[in-house]
Parts: structure tokens; C-alpha cells; sequence
């Protein structure tokens, strides 16, 4: 037995010994921290700081693809914006306003880049740009880079986009998946000439440059020579049905890169960090870091100890520790940045009865709800003024997000900061519950569940909020709130069987269009899903998405907006308003909302006191 | 062995088949902004919607030419996946199996031969603190002592310094044990820079399943002391030392053995939460993200893999057995 304490005692000290470099940190900082209690001491010793040369960001999205043309998720295009340049960009923190990348100059009527009543773009390409295994950058590269994001249109990809700007449609299949679209259409969408690059757009669209600026990653340009060559598209008529729609994984570029960006791909540890390092032969300004780590900690203790510690320098933080991360040291916090993303409570008007166990007996019977439970207005004003917005934005989301009354978010153009959401009023919400279905409502009461996604506590509690607030107005109001894993909530979205359900919209582009067209069109996203049609709003979405007069936008989008209160399609009932927590030693950081990530700002950052 | 594979992968997969194909699409969808159309192609592209018993030959032919599909959770095909998951998980299974095997039998011995005195309370205090703290409760408590206030043995498998020579041309990957590997290629920085992120997670499991074998260790201890053959030859003044850790210490060992692979197979696939708080990403985190995002690849491919572990480690364990207790060999 002794010779074991013996063997651990030595093993004891040798790792003491080891970890003595680090240790030899944490004593630097204690006396710190004790200068600190003495008032007019003088200012404690600041911290090493650690990886100089290097931003590690800890964070938990996993990176689904490096492929340009199927990255539709935060994670994937916050790393290929550090290694791919767009022809346009945001400016500073405008997401209305844009500066030059791989263009010369941003287009405008006046330079006469916008011409044909708006259908035209003609970017002038910057000259001397090189791409990261050496190719120099062309019009035809550009042109190339769009057409064979058109060309894979990865289901439930980004590729839409381009298919809307350039042909009017939303993909090159149908719902069988077969292909409907001829090249010719996507071959003319992209032009060049000479030194320029042109999209000839199917109609005016007004965001084009938002999309341009890269809200997602397939407006990134790459070397055509080096996608050709590593057994990508060529580029043809001949083969383009063969590289439509790949399955995972097959897509050419899923793990590698070839953009002109500031940092280049070093390595992919799948699941586990992403690593880039600096490009130094960069066209634009050098990068202050030589490297950018991209480190996903799924579990909230440890990223918030790597922050500390300074093993990260930026963490992820969610609403929830907010309060404690506000007691820590040594951060520098930006408080209360207004994100575009929007959130609220959706109601199905055509909820589908088959094999449907979320309206329990499919009548209006007590025990169940009908199929077309939330096409009668009177519920779902009803439930909208059983909606307490002012104990949502105060005890859930505890003052970290806005109501902004209607799909479009404050901070968008044509936003009609005058009105105002329904307020929290049982008397009114009782009214509309016995004018409901001729009185059978409040007669017979009804059943029905309220979904949220799992572990999204924000969505739970306020699910939980409004069925209180229902069940209270009548005993024979059954809610039943209940969490689904992500694979069950997407196949209720497939079979529309959600009657009531929280969902939230990031947006595309920085348009009100992108907030409207889903939300309300009969054909949108959401609409579309929730049943949801009214002729006049079509319309008007439609008029206003190709509308270049700015003040015809406002009266359309300004009308688009008293229609959504005036139909009561929804709740929405949140405009999230973030903190973003880095090491004090961070610096050249600002916020655009278009870039939902601090990575982002990589190429702009420096590690220094 | 094949046909217990067999029938396991047959199992598993008819499981798989009840869920309904929309959510077994889940995997493939990043965003909520998904179209009910685009799910239905989706279902299509992958024939979710095929027979099962299509399926499920479609999935056997593409094993058997060595392709195991592609694992959404690990944004990688199956195998490449396995190959970085799996030798983070072996590694801390190798370093902390042996030492809870030998805490274990270490303590269980000595409750067992100073029963009911204070040695042997103490011991019974350190098993039923190793029972019954929660993982997750150990592993945060470990990380905020000695990461969060000492500022040693930080999370993860390697430094980033540590890193940019594992990822150089110039570092082998012989066996993708990092410990190992780092000695093969005489690298000691890499070496003890892995041996240190390696500290916690240990110590964690040291703590919480050395008590397992402790309490089996003293009890099968017991009830071999208790033989009149020890008791023959303590009465005849034979060594007590050698009594105990050579005649009656080897006869006691039979259930440890038997536990011991079992626990060595089960960490391989069971180390969800210590891996998920020491940030670790090994076979067990991705397994758990796997199996709750509907990635049937990476599902089929690790219930095949740990049945082969359990197969092959129920086998380890017979012939471990003869070497211990001869009789079982002659029998």
C-alpha cells in the first residue's frame, strides 16, 4: 500500500510540475483581483493574453458543408465568410447601404450599373484578385459561381434565391423532385462582359444587393478552374442535370474551399473546430490574426469557463446566462443588439385531420378541435388577446427582445413604428370565444395541443403563458403544451398537422419583402403551411417585392401590415435582442444584424489591450 | 459472431423502420423555413418511403462493399467519423478502465480484510459517494476546481499549439491514440500535453465507477476468506499478506473479471455526459446526438460496432476466467 501512495504522490507532484506554467497564470492574477478591493490602488495587472495571434470562438451550431451552394445554416456560412469574398458587402453595421468587395463599385442607377427599369445589375469585376490556390479572379469565375449554385439547387438549400432573381420560380424541380427548369433560363441569368459581370433579373427586385452582399453563402464567388478540376460542374448544358440536387456529402466542395478571402481553410475536424488561417497574399487590408478557431462546446458550463479562463475569447451565450455572465470579469459586453430575426404563434386555418392526434377527436365536441378551428377569426382573436406581450418581454425573455407588432422588424425600411399589437384583455378574448363557431366553442369547449421544439425554454414558457391565460377564461379550455423533438416537429410540418405551434424567421435578405412574402403570401413559407390567403395581401406582396418607388414600397408595405393585424393571421410577438460577451482583450468589434455571428468580424478584429 | 450481428442489425433497423419517414428526414433539414413540398422530395431523394425490407437490403448491399453511408451528425461519412470519435473515447477508456479496475480492487480488498472497522467504512463511504453522485453534477464540480479556479487540465483532448503539430505532414498517425502515437513519434510535448487533458475526465471516472468493483471486490472478498482453506492456512500461521493478495485475492477476482469487460465495453459507448462536459468528442456524444436527430447511418454503423465489442469482450473475459481459475479450464 505504501508503495501505491508513494507512485501517486510522485505522479501528484509530477503533474503539479507540469501544470506549472499555468498555474504560475493563476497566481498572477490573484493578487490582482486583491488590488482591486483597495480603492485608490493602482490599476490591477491586466492578464496575458493567451493565443495572441489567434480568435477561438466556443460556441455549439455544427457546421454542416463547406459547399457554398447547400449552406443554409448560421454555422456553415459564418466560417466560409472568413474565406470567401462576395461582389458587394454590408457597410459597417448598414443593412441598407453596401461598399465594394470583387466589384469596383456598387451599382446604382446613377453610375448607370442599374439599368432596364431595374432587370439589369452590371458589377465592373476588380482586377489583380487571386484566389487561394492561385487562379486570378475573372467575370467568368462570378457568373460561374452563381449558375452552378442554380445548377446543384440543393433541396431545402439556399439556391432558391437565385431561381426567384432570375426566373421567378423557387427551384429547378418540382414536388416529385423532377427537374422543370430549361438550362437556357439559368445559363442567361448570369452574363459577362468584358471586365463586367451581369444579372439580368426576371423582374426588378429592389433587395438584389442585400442578397449580392451574401445574407447567405451562395451569393460567394470560387475559382470555376478549380471546381472543374476537382470533378465539379463543368459548366455545361451536357452534364448539369447530373450534379443537380446532390445527395450529402457528394457535393465537390462539402469539406474543401477555393474562395479569394482573408483566411484560408487549415483544417476540419468534423464536429469537433473548425480551423482557418490568414491568406497572405489577400488583395485587401491584412488581417491583425493570424488564425481563426471555430471550437463547438456543446455544454454551457465549459464555454463559459473557456471564456473566462480566456481559452475562448468569444463564447456563445443564450438570453437565459445573461445575468450571470454580467457578474464575470475581464469581458467587454455589447448590450442590447436588435437582431432581424422575428419570432411568435402561428395558427393553422387548414389543420390536416388525417392520422391526427394533436386535435384528439377532430370535432368540436369538448375533446378536440376541427380541422378549420382557426380559420373563424373570432378564435384567433381570441387567443391573440390572451396573448400578455408585456409579461413575455419582461419575465421570459427578461427584456432581451421587442414586440414588433408585425412580420416586418424594426430596423427594415418601411417599418410602421405607429402600431400597435393587441393588448393582453380577457374580456375581449371571452367576447370572441362565444362568438366563435355560433357559440359551440364556449358551449362545448375544445382540446388541443400547443407545440414547441424541445429545450427551446423561451418557446416553452410562453406556450405555457398563453394556455394559462386560455384555460382560465373556461374549465372546458384543454391545452396541452408539449415539446417535440426536431424530427417530429419537421414531419408535422410536412403532414400540416400542427394546429398552434411558436416558430421564428431569420431572414434571406435585409428586406421587408423576405418578412411579408412568407408570413402572408398564400404561397409563402409560412402562409403556405398555415392556410393562410387573403387576394389583396398576394397582390400586394407581388406589386411591392418588383415596386422601385420608395414611397410606393412604404404605402404597400404600410398596408401589408394593417392587413396582418386587421386578419389576425398570428402572434408575432418577439424580436430578439442580443448581448455578445468577449475577452476585454478583443478589439475592433461592431454589429451588423445580417451577421448573425462575432466570427464574422474576424477578418476586422485584433487581440490587444 | 456474424449471426448475432446479423440479428442485431435486424432488430435495430426494424426498429428504425416504425419511426415514420418524415422524421427520419429531420436529419437532412438545418431550418424550420422547410416547405412540406421540399420534406416530401427529401423523402424521395433517400427512399425513406421505400419497403423496409428494401431498405434494409439496400443498406446490407452497401455495407458489404465497405461503405457504411453518411452520418449527418458527424458532417462526414460513417467510417470518417468513427475515425476521429472513436480513438478520443478508446483513449480515455484505456487510461481509465485499468485504473478503476485496480482503485477498485485496491479498495475492495482493504473493506474486505479490516471488516467493519474504520478502514472498511471508509471505503463503503467512497463507494456509496461514487454511486450516488449524478455524472454531471462530478464532472462540473471537477472542471470549476481545477479549470475554473486552479486554471489546470482544461477541457478538450489538446491544446491548439498541441494541435497544429497532431494536424502537421510531419506528425504520424500510427494508431490514432494520441499518447501512443505521440511516443511513436517521439514527440513528449504532444505526449504529456494529452495526458494532461486526459487528468479530469479520468479522475471523473475513476470516482464514479470504481465503487462497482469495490463493493463487488469486498463482498466476493469476503465470501472467499470465509473458505476453510484460508481459514486452514491463517490458522497454521502462514503469511497473511500473501493469503490474502495471492490465495484468496486471485479466487475473489472471478466476478471483478467478469464486470471489468463489461465495463470496458460499456464505457466505449456510454461516456455521453463526461465527454459532453470535458468537451471530448467521442464515440458516445456522437451516438447520443445520432440517435436524437434520426442518423440511421451512424446508428446501424455503432450498434454493429458495440455488439462486435461486447462479442468480442464476453470472449476476452471466458478465457481470462481459465487463466484466473483453473478448474473452469479443466472443465
Amino acid at each position: 500500500m505504501k508503495k501505491v501512495l508513494i507512485t501517486l504522490l510522485v505522479l501528484a507532484v509530477a503533474f503539479s510540475a507540469f501544470a506549472g506554467g499555468t498555474k504560475e497564470q493563476a497566481k498572477k492574477q490573484a493578487p490582482s483581483a486583491e488590488k482591486k478591493a483597495e480603492a485608490p490602488a493602482p490599476a490591477p495587472a491586466k492578464p496575458a493574453i493567451k493565443n495572441p495571434d489567434t480568435l477561438v470562438y466556443a460556441t455549439y451550431g455544427t457546421i454542416d458543408t463547406l459547399d457554398t451552394a447547400k449552406a443554409y445554416d448560421t454555422a456553415s456560412w459564418t466560417m466560409l465568410r472568413t474565406m470567401y469574398d462576395t461582389l458587394v458587402t454590408y457597410d459597417g453595421s448598414a443593412t441598407d447601404k453596401f461598399v465594394p468587395v470583387l466589384a469596383t463599385e456598387v451599382p446604382t442607377v446613377a453610375n448607370g450599373g442599374i439599368t432596364n427599369g431595374g432587370r439589369t445589375y452590371r458589377f465592373k469585376v476588380r482586377k489583380g484578385v487571386k484566389f487561394h490556390n492561385g487562379d486570378t479572379l475573372t467575370p467568368e469565375d462570378i457568373a460561374y459561381s452563381i449558375k452552378r449554385n442554380m445548377v446543384l439547387d440543393v433541396g431545402g438549400g439556399p439556391d432558391w434565391i437565385w431561381y426567384y432573381i432570375f426566373l421567378g420560380t423557387y427551384s429547378s424541380r418540382d414536388g416529385k423532385g423532377n427537374i422543370v427548369v430549361d438550362f437556357k433560363g439559368i445559363d442567361k441569368a448570369v452574363t459577362t462582359d468584358g471586365d463586367y459581370v451581369v444579372f439580368n433579373l426576371k423582374k426588378p427586385f429592389p433587395p438584389l444587393l442585400g442578397v449580392v452582399a451574401g445574407a447567405w453563402a451562395s451569393a460567394s464567388v470560387y475559382s470555376k478552374n478549380y471546381i472543374v478540376s476537382n470533378g465539379g460542374w463543368d459548366g455545361t448544358e451536357a452534364t448539369w442535370k447530373k450534379y443537380n440536387n446532390p445527395k450529402e456529402n457528394t457535393e465537390t466542395m462539402y469539406d474543401k474551399e477555393c474562395g479569394t478571402g482573408p483566411y484560408k481553410l487549415d483544417r476540419w475536424e468534423k464536429g469537433v473546430e473548425m480551423v482557418v488561417i490568414r491568406n497572405d497574399n489577400y488583395w485587401g487590408p491584412e488581417p491583425a490574426l493570424k488564425k481563426g478557431i471555430y471550437k463547438i462546446v456543446k455544454e454551457w458550463s465549459t464555454r463559459k469557463l473557456m471564456l473566462i479562463q480566456g481559452d475562448a475569447d468569444i463564447a456563445t451565450v443564450d438570453p437565459l446566462y445573461y445575468p450571470e455572465m454580467d457578474k464575470e470579469k475581464g469581458l467587454t459586453v455589447y448590450r442590447n443588439l436588435p437582431t432581424l430575426n422575428v419570432g411568435g404563434i402561428n395558427f393553422n386555418e387548414k389543420i390536416s385531420t388525417q392520422d391526427n392526434q394533436l386535435i384528439y377527436s377532430g370535432k368540436l365536441d369538448g375533446e378536440g378541435i376541427p380541422g378549420n378551428f382557426f380559420a373563424d377569426k373570432d378564435i384567433r382573436l381570441a387567443f391573440i388577446y390572451s396573448w400578455d406581450e408585456q409579461t413575455f418581454l419582461k419575465d421570459i425573455v427578461n427584456g432581451h427582445g421587442m414586440d414588433p407588432v408585425t412580420p416586418i422588424p424594426f430596423g427594415l425600411p418601411y417599418k410602421d413604428k405607429s402600431l400597435k399589437s393587441r393588448p393582453f384583455d380577457k374580456k375581449k378574448a371571452e367576447e370572441h370565444f362565444k362568438k366563435a363557431f355560433g357559440g359551440k366553442v364556449w358551449k362545448n369547449g375544445f382540446k388541443v395541443d400547443l407545440l414547441y421544439n424541445s429545450g427551446n425554454k423561451v418557446r416553452e414558457a410562453s406556450d405555457k403563458m398563453l394556455s394559462e391565460n386560455v384555460m382560465s377564461l373556461n374549465p372546458k379550455f384543454k391545452i396541452n403544451v408539449r415539446g417535440v423533438e426536431w424530427s417530429e416537429y419537421v414531419d408535422m410540418i410536412r403532414r400540416r398537422t400542427m394546429p398552434i405551434y411558436f416558430i421564428g424567421w431569420a431572414p434571406d435578405y435585409p428586406d421587408p419583402d423576405n418578412y411579408v412574402y412568407p408570413y402572408m403570401h398564400s404561397t409563402g413559407t409560412y402562409a403556405g403551411r398555415a392556410g393562410y390567403k387573403n387576394p389583396e395581401a398576394d397582390k400586394l406582396i407581388e406589386e411591392a417585392g418588383v415596386e422601385l418607388n420608395p414611397a410606393k414600397r412604404k404605402e404597400m408595405y404600410y398596408r401589408l401590415q394593417q392587413i396582418w393585424l386587421d386578419d389576425a393571421v398570428g402572434i408575432i410577438n418577439l424580436q430578439g435582442v442580443g448581448n455578445r460577451y468577449m475577452k476585454n482583450w478583443v478589439k475592433g468589434a461592431y454589429y451588423n444584424p445580417m451577421q448573425s455571428s462575432p466570427f464574422d468580424l474576424l477578418p476586422v478584429l485584433r487581440k490587444q489591450y | 459472431m456474424v449471426v448475432v450481428l446479423f440479428g442485431v442489425s435486424l432488430f435495430v433497423f426494424a426498429i428504425m423502420m416504425i419511426i415514420p419517414p418524415g422524421r427520419r428526414a429531420a436529419i437532412y433539414v438545418t431550418q424550420e423555413k422547410i416547405t412540406p413540398d421540399q420534406m416530401n422530395a427529401m423523402i424521395k431523394k433517400y427512399g425513406l418511403d421505400d419497403p423496409a425490407p428494401v431498405q434494409y437490403v439496400r443498406w446490407l448491399k452497401q455495407i458489404l462493399s465497405g461503405n457504411f453511408g453518411y452520418s449527418v451528425t458527424a458532417s462526414a461519412p460513417v467510417i470518417e467519423g468513427f475515425k476521429t470519435y472513436f480513438p478520443i473515447t478508446l483513449e480515455l477508456v484505456l487510461y481509465a478502465t485499468p485504473l478503476i479496475i485496480l482503485v477498485g480492487i485496491w479498495l475492495g480488498t482493504i473493506g474486505a480484510v479490516h471488516k467493519d472497522k474504520p478502514l472498511d467504512h471508509a471505503t463503503r463511504v467512497f463507494a456509496i459517494i461514487g454511486y450516488s453522485l449524478p455524472t454531471f453534477w462530478l464532472g462540473l464540480i471537477l472542471l470549476m476546481i481545477f479549470y475554473g479556479y486552479l486554471g489546470i487540465f482544461p477541457p478538450g483532448y489538446l491544446s491548439n499549439k498541441g494541435k497544429d503539430i497532431l494536424f502537421s505532414p510531419a506528425f504520424k498517425r500510427y494508431t490514432y491514440i494520441l499518447t501512443v502515437d505521440a511516443v511513436l513519434n517521439w514527440r513528449w510535448n504532444i505526449f504529456w500535453d494529452a495526458l494532461y487533458h486526459l487528468a479530469l475526465p479520468t479522475i471523473n471516472l475513476i470516482l464514479l465507477n470504481s465503487a462497482l468493483i469495490l463493493r463487488l471486490m469486498r463482498s466476493s472478498m469476503l465470501e472467499a476468506l470465509g473458505q476453510d482453506y484460508i481459514r486452514t492456512a491463517l490458522a497454521k500461521g502462514a503469511d497473511k499478506r500473501t493469503i490474502y493478495n495471492i490465495h484468496a485475492r486471485r479466487n475473489a477476482m472471478i466476478p471483478v473479471i467478469t464486470i471489468s469487460g463489461i465495463l470496458f465495453a460499456g464505457l466505449l459507448g456510454g461516456m455521453v455526459i463526461t465527454e459532453t462536459i470535458f468537451a471530448r468528442d467521442g464515440i458516445g456524444l456522437w451516438m447520443a446526438r445520432a440517435a436524437l436527430q434520426m442518423d440511421v447511418p451512424a446508428i446501424m454503423f455503432n450498434v454493429l460496432f458495440l455488439g462486435t465489442v461486447f462479442v468480442v469482450f464476453n470472449l476476452i473475459v471466458d478465457v481470462v476466467y481459465a487463466y484466473i481459475d483453473p478448474r473452469i479450464r479443466l472443465a
